[in-house]
């Protein structure tokens, strides 16, 4: 039963990594990284690591995103909001 | 007895769930699909966290913490999206319909300090 | 055709990885022990008695690597200065944005600070018991402050009660290393009475709760202090160089 688990997370991780790099718009493929910290604080806890899943959980998950979506808004011209 | 209450809330919870991810999938446009989703979901977590409250009464306090948790965040984040969607997708609504209560707190200028 | 029937494709896909991502995590509510091999964490549980922390991998952070615990604190210390040297600037001045007043966010962020920075305390307080610690709890309470700031772009944070707490637990964390030094010989060692009688207890385990909340208080006002130089470099008014 762990081992399907695991399996199944370590699928999920991957698809939404290829999600998060394939896809056009960067705002997408940011929250898709989101998801894979998702999927990296389960492998932790299943791993018996609580610490590191909750770092994970608060770092790869809250600020990092937070960060990358600020680092967006700072550099990108927003079209439709002019006209 | 406790449990067969857990149980019966944590179906209940998982229900409102699919029923919201259906809703999310089938509706027509982005007002209607944070609709289903948020309301959805806040109820289906609510239910979720009686349910373990009835598996586990001794983490009662830890759970009253989480579901007021829930029930700030999840209204407060679904009204903002909907009135940024308003007002960035359903301008011609208030264009053409003439009534707006949300114009009055459109006051988006910048002043210099 | 072709747009409709990717768009299927994508749906397909999407539910698929949340059926995996729900299935996984049902596995990991089933699941309770997994067979442990003989190995170095066996050794460090069973040198887990002389600290006497529920919590195996504090004593691990906080008393058999202390010394690295001390490294990655100085490398936070070097990440705020480098950010506030950068960032911040006095000939910089912010412009004052009108944000849009909504009530709903302004009371509701303010409601939602206080759960937030309980719940950070309460990480960091039982970092000896549960899993969590001074960084982590930290962190929580960065976010707090992340989701204030986010409300209300004009708040301001009064630096001179952070600068003022952040090196005076700096101070704290290197004066414990050098009283232990002292006292028993050994950096960072546990000088504190922490009998094994008490251990899963709120006050136990000598001086790494101290730690910890000391941790905790520098790692918080730092992230702050970071989020804070990152949110308001959006609102910076353009100065013509000189």
């Amino acid at each position: 039963m762990i081992g399907i688990t695991i399996l199944f997370t370590f699928l999920a991780i991957l698809s939404v990594a290829f999600y998060a790099i394939l896809s056009k718009d960067i705002t997408q493929s940011v929250i898709l990284f989101m998801g894979v910290g998702l999927g990296s604080v389960v492998l932790f806890f299943i791993f018996q690591a609580p610490d590191v899943a909750l770092t994970e959980a608060v770092i790869g998950t809250g600020l990092s995103t937070a960060v990358f979506l600020l680092g967006i808004r700072h550099t990108s011209i927003d079209k439709e909001m002019e006209s | 007895m406790l449990s067969i209450l857990g149980y019966i809330l944590g179906f209940l919870g998982v229900i409102l769930f699919f029923i919201s991810g259906i809703g999310l999938l089938r509706m027509p446009d982005t007002l209607t699909r944070m609709q289903a989703a948020t309301k959805a979901s806040t109820l289906g977590s609510l239910f979720v966290i009686l349910g373990v409250a009835c598996f586990e009464p001794q983490w009662t306090f830890k759970l009253v913490v989480l579901s007021i948790f829930l029930l700030i965040t999840n209204p407060i984040s679904s009204s903002l999206l909907a009135m940024t969607t308003y007002k960035r997708f359903y301008k011609h609504v208030y264009n053409t319909s003439g009534a707006d209560a949300l114009k009055t707190a459109d006051t988006n200028k910048e002043e210099e300090l | 055709m072709n747009l409709k029937k990717e768009f299927r494709l994508k749906h397909i896909v999407l539910s698929l990885l949340s059926s995996a991502l729900m299935l996984s995590i049902l596995g990991l509510l089933s699941h309770v022990k997994t067979n442990l091999h003989k190995t170095v964490g066996d050794i460090v549980l069973s040198l887990n008695m002389q600290t006497a922390t529920a919590n195996a991998v504090t004593s691990v952070v906080t008393f058999f690597r202390g010394i690295d615990t001390v490294g990655e604190v100085t490398v936070l210390f070097l990440a705020t200065t480098g950010i506030a040297l950068m960032l911040s600037s006095t000939q910089r001045t912010y412009k004052k944005v009108v944000h849009q007043e909504s009530f709903i966010l302004d009371i509701g962020s303010k409601m939602l600070l206080n759960v937030i920075v309980l719940f950070g305390v309460y990480v960091i307080v039982h970092g000896h018991l549960s899993p969590g610690g001074g960084f982590q709890g930290g962190v929580v309470i960065a976010t707090a402050f992340l989701l204030l700031f986010l409300a209300n772009p004009n708040m301001k944070l009064k630096h001179s009660i952070l600068t003022l707490g952040e090196s005076l637990s700096g101070a704290a964390y290197v004066l414990i290393a050098i009283i232990s030094l002292f006292k028993i010989n050994i950096l960072l060692g546990n000088f504190l009475p922490h009998p094994v009688s008490q251990i899963g207890e709120l006050v136990s385990g000598g001086i790494i709760p101290i730690i910890y909340i000391i941790v905790g208080i520098k790692v918080g006002s730092e992230m702050s202090v970071i989020v804070e130089y990152f949110v308001k470099e959006d609102y910076l008014k353009e100065v013509p160089h000189a």
